[in-house]
């Protein structure tokens, strides 16, 4: 049996009023808590989360597939 | 009485790191189980079923294995230590008297956020390197993360307020440290950066304020692309 892996993403987010731009998303992770966090970025587009967290999930599936 | 000034023989602290005193000795070599099952108390100002406890700590076990591992962390404590929670048939909670710094923190935070309940001293050092630090940074339990995410939340703003009330105070070096720990806590907050540039105008030093607000542009536009919003470009706009 594979071992047990499991990631961590925090997302953080809050509104600039007046930004061309409102959204900041801080994005935390790690694709194991067994080690510290591996990243830290902000993000100001939406895409750009969506982007982010369907990588980390690759990443995530990624290290579950390996031997 | 400001808890931090009675004297226990117990201390349970999670800011920071956690560690667990008994009469000022840290207790190095206690079992990850007892220490999530002091912190988490610790952060419950009540008692806790042991029911909530053990499936809030132990969430993918099963109930029965659940309750194993809560009373395996509880064994584990020697004699002594164990005096520091208060045990019923139903229900745990740290023992009355046991000072936990995150308590402390709290109502520290809450005082400055409410103009006119502050301590005598809330206004010091204490209280910027207090608002400074992170809950239990390298915990990952759901519950842990939670709490952390409440407490950056409420020290930011309390660090905001902070900066405000020094600069009003007159108090500018102490305000630009209370600015500068709300910045480093989260580089890209304006509200922050705009403190910081308010602080310096205060105290007359335009060209610190000017290299604030270069230091705040630079960082946005390396890092997102972005300039800085109307409100805090108008803070500069009658000294460029």
């Amino acid at each position: 049996m594979a071992l047990n892996h499991t990631g961590l993403m925090i997302i953080r987010t809050w509104i600039e009023q007046g930004s061309s731009k409102p959204l900041r998303a801080r994005i935390r992770l790690t694709r194991d808590i067994g080690t510290a966090f591996e990243s830290e970025v902000t993000l100001a587009d939406v895409p750009q989360v969506s982007a982010a967290v369907e990588s980390w999930l690759q990443d995530v599936i990624l290290d579950g597939e390996a031997p | 009485m400001n808890p931090r000034n009675a004297v226990s023989d117990l201390e349970v602290s999670v800011l920071g790191s956690f560690s667990f005193l008994v009469h000022g000795e840290p207790r190095r070599d206690l079992p990850h189980g007892s220490q999530r099952l002091l912190a988490f108390l610790a952060l419950r100002d009540r008692a806790v079923a042991r029911t909530a406890l053990a499936g809030t700590l132990w969430p993918e076990a099963s109930e029965e294995h659940a309750h194993a591992s809560l009373r395996s962390a509880l064994s584990r404590l020697s004699d002594i230590d164990r005096s520091v929670v208060r045990i019923t048939l139903q229900e745990l909670a740290l023992a009355d008297g046991v000072f936990v710094d995150i308590r402390d923190a709290r109502l520290l935070a809450h005082r400055i956020l409410n103009p006119g309940t502050e301590d005598k001293g809330d206004l010091d050092d204490r209280a910027i390197s207090t608002l400074s630090v992170d809950l239990l940074p390298d915990w990952y339990d759901d519950w842990a993360v939670a709490e952390a995410e409440e407490w950056r939340q409420l020290r930011l703003h309390a660090l905001d307020a902070l900066a405000e009330r020094l600069t009003a105070n007159g108090r500018y070096a102490d305000a630009c440290s209370a600015a500068l720990a709300a910045v480093k806590a989260e580089p890209l907050r304006e509200t922050a950066h705009a403190a910081l540039i308010q602080i310096y105008l205060a105290e007359g030093n335009r060209a610190e304020a000017l290299a604030a607000y270069e230091h705040y542009r630079e960082l946005l536009s390396s890092e997102l692309g972005l300039e800085p919003t109307s409100l805090i470009q108008a803070l500069i706009e009658d000294i460029q």
